[in-house]
């Protein structure tokens, strides 16, 4: 390539920052929505369900003083194009005329927890926390905090809670979903 | 190496990018890539083949994205695909890139070799550059097909019935072929996986290899330059490939995309209801690059369809992929090479006048049922997202129709009042006003009287049939 006159650089340069300023543009242009495209619905706010949505635990009968009890319940779950249903576990246990209700989703790092009679304790496996029969952490947990009650109310001789989910890690309870 | 495309810089920026060069040699790939010389000059003509590769990006990246929310099974692919339209942000932006991106794929291919035919771009040692070229071409088509049935809606699955049955008139073999396309007897979630895995894995694996080769020869062939100028002239007046081609390439590339955005923002990407095998009523049609090709059927009655299905369009791409073996002669110059141009116009006119012949023949005979068609895919597009519902609650709530519906109002409305091209969804519709158990059983006598005037009235179900329809509409959600 022989030596550019004037002119030919100043096109020269012209054509590069062209090239590069249209290059650039169109990746500019794409990105927003591949972006907005890939995030999806993630951070979408559930439909503000301001009415609480009470779960049948069963008649109060069923549950025995002092003994904590594993109940199954479904709950709805929207799914991206799905309605479905999903199992999910809360511990109930009968003191008096209260309930303890927890949820079994460690408030770690969202493993589940089981109630070890021998120890008297709920045991989650996944990081050795453990928490006492009231669900108050105990020493040397590696959860900042108890477990997760959940709110319950008894109509007709029925216990039923409110199925929430909570914030992992955190040494104060947060509600996630 | 003192190369013109890099600019040369000094300071921390200079002294950083020789650190990087010395290791990775950046600079001897740049000058390869940017420095060829380009014989006769650049201009806007060499620009096809650089958009080609544009819309091959553009596709491979919306597509990628939509794979993050379709999912290829015969349950699922539909509502996936309406998930996208209708409840992800830019959703629908994404599909029309990619279904406008697959036509604008094929007609820069046709307008690409257009220019390599008649600037004889394909002579003097440029066969496997050539060849690799109809590969490519062949992928292109490939492509189109494999993706046109992945949304399953109406379309997508007529249109695929018909490719499948084509593909079963080869002789001998031609069942078991279809067999192996659809994956058995009936086309479902294995025909879907078969062509999903083809389109998102294969094909552009392919393709990618194959634009490797096609580049690499066109680099080793390097460009033929204009075909009214001797190669001393051209020589003379040749220019780098950067910036100049660049430059051209990119304002081109960005007239297709603008072209593209502007498409998928105003007209949505068409998706109809989902794929119904039992609908009798659907014109089948193919995207409308194809239409040419299925005018050409027509001609071809019985037992002589695979003449217009394989045999002519066989013979029409052997004479193309073998093109440079056939025209021998060094001349380049298109008026000086009669018999490949009129043979260009030969094809392209043919094409085109089966096109329209197909169209007219819509017109006069399938415009009712094509608009009615077209009319219920807008409609389902702006009907509102409802979440399929698999939870246990809908699964106990979901009685079967009672005898009476199946037999009266099922042809129209469908077998669980899902819908369908002659009468609406029934799903959801006791929400509506005016739609009480009641004014439904009302209803089925006299639609008129309930601003249902499209549907025939139904005396012949008795009172407590009515009821028992109302009741079970109620249901359903």
């Amino acid at each position: 390539m022989s030596e550019l006159s004037e002119v030919d650089k100043t096109k020269r340069l012209f054509m590069a920052l062209g090239s590069i300023i249209i290059v650039a543009g169109i990746g500019g242009a794409l990105a927003y929505p591949l972006f907005q495209f890939a995030v999806g619905n993630a951070l979408k706010k559930g439909g503000g369900e301001d009415e609480k949505n009470w779960i049948d635990l069963g008649p109060i009968s069923d549950f025995e003083e002092g003994k904590p009890t594993a109940k199954k319940i479904t709950i709805e779950v929207r799914d991206g194009w799905v309605k479905s249903s999903s199992d999910e576990t809360v511990w109930v246990m009968k003191q008096g005329n209260e309930f303890l209700t927890f949820t079994a989703t460690c408030p770690h790092l969202g493993c589940k927890v089981n109630w070890v009679p021998e120890r008297n304790e709920y045991f989650c496996p996944c990081h050795n926390s453990a928490f006492d029969i009231t669900g108050e952490r105990k020493p040397g947990s590696a959860s900042a905090r108890s477990l997760d009650t959940l709110e319950y109310r008894v109509v007709d001789g029925k216990l039923q809670i409110v199925f929430q989910k909570f914030k992992n890690l955190l040494p104060t309870k947060e509600v996630f979903s | 190496m003192a190369s013109p495309a890099i600019p040369q810089s000094n300071g921390t920026l200079g002294k950083i990018y020789d650190w990087i060069d010395e290791r990775a040699g950046i600079s001897e790939i740049l000058h390869e890539l940017l420095d060829e010389p380009i014989p006769g000059g650049t201009r806007y003509a060499y620009a096809f083949g650089s958009a080609l590769l544009f819309i091959f990006a553009l596709q491979s990246i919306t597509g990628v994205f939509l794979a993050m929310y379709y999912v290829p099974s015969a349950e699922d692919a539909h509502k996936s695909v309406e998930y996208i339209m209708k409840e992800v942000p830019f959703g629908a932006f994404m599909r029309g890139m990619h279904h406008y991106g697959s036509s604008a794929m094929v007609i820069m291919v046709v307008l690409h070799i257009l220019q390599i035919v008649i600037w004889g771009a394909y002579k003097q040692k440029r066969e496997l550059l050539w060849l690799v070229g109809a590969g490519l071409l062949q992928l292109v088509l490939a492509f189109s097909l494999s993706g046109y049935l992945l949304p399953w809606d109406m379309k997508a699955y007529y249109g695929t019935v018909v490719t499948v049955g084509i593909a079963s008139e080869v002789p001998l073999i031609g069942d078991t072929i279809k067999r192996i396309i659809i994956g058995g007897t009936e086309m479902g979630t294995i025909t879907i996986s078969r062509f999903f895995m083809v389109h998102v894995f294969l094909l552009p694996a392919l393709m990618a290899g194959g634009i490797a080769a096609h580049l690499y020869l066109f680099r080793k062939a390097k460009p033929a330059g204009p075909f009214n100028m001797t190669e001393q002239e051209a020589m003379f007046r040749v220019e780098p490939f950067w910036p100049g081609q660049v430059f051209k390439d990119a304002v081109f590339s960005l007239v297709v995309f603008i072209i593209l955005a502007y498409l998928s923002w105003t007209i949505p990407a068409p998706l109809e209801p989902k794929a119904d095998p039992s609908q009798t009523q659907y014109v089948a049609r193919p995207e409308w690059y194809f239409l040419f090709l299925f005018q050409l059927l027509k001609y071809f009655p019985g037992s002589t369809a695979i003449i217009g299905s394989l045999v002519i369009p066989g013979v029409v791409m052997a004479i193309i992929t073998f093109l440079p073996f056939l025209d021998r002669s060094p001349e380049r110059h298109p008026l000086k090479r009669p018999f490949v141009m009129l043979g260009t116009m030969g094809l392209l006119v043919a094409m085109a006048v089966l096109h329209v012949l197909a169209k007219r023949d819509d017109a006069q005979n399938f415009a009712e049922q094509l608009r009615a068609q077209e009319e219920e895919g807008i409609r389902f597009l702006k009907e509102p997202f409802e979440p399929k519902d698999i939870s246990r609650k809908a699964v106990v709530a979901a009685a079967p129709a009672p005898e009476a519906f199946v037999k009266n109002c099922a042809v129209c409305h469908g077998e669980q009042g899902e819908g369908g091209p002659a009468g609406p969804k029934l799903i959801g519709i006791a929400k509506k006003p005016g739609r009480s158990k009641e004014e439904i059983a009302g209803l089925i006598e006299n639609p008129a009287a309930y601003g249902a005037s499209k549907m025939p009235p139904m005396p012949q179900v008795s009172a407590a049939d009515r009821v028992a329809i109302a009741d079970w509409i109620h249901t359903l959600k």
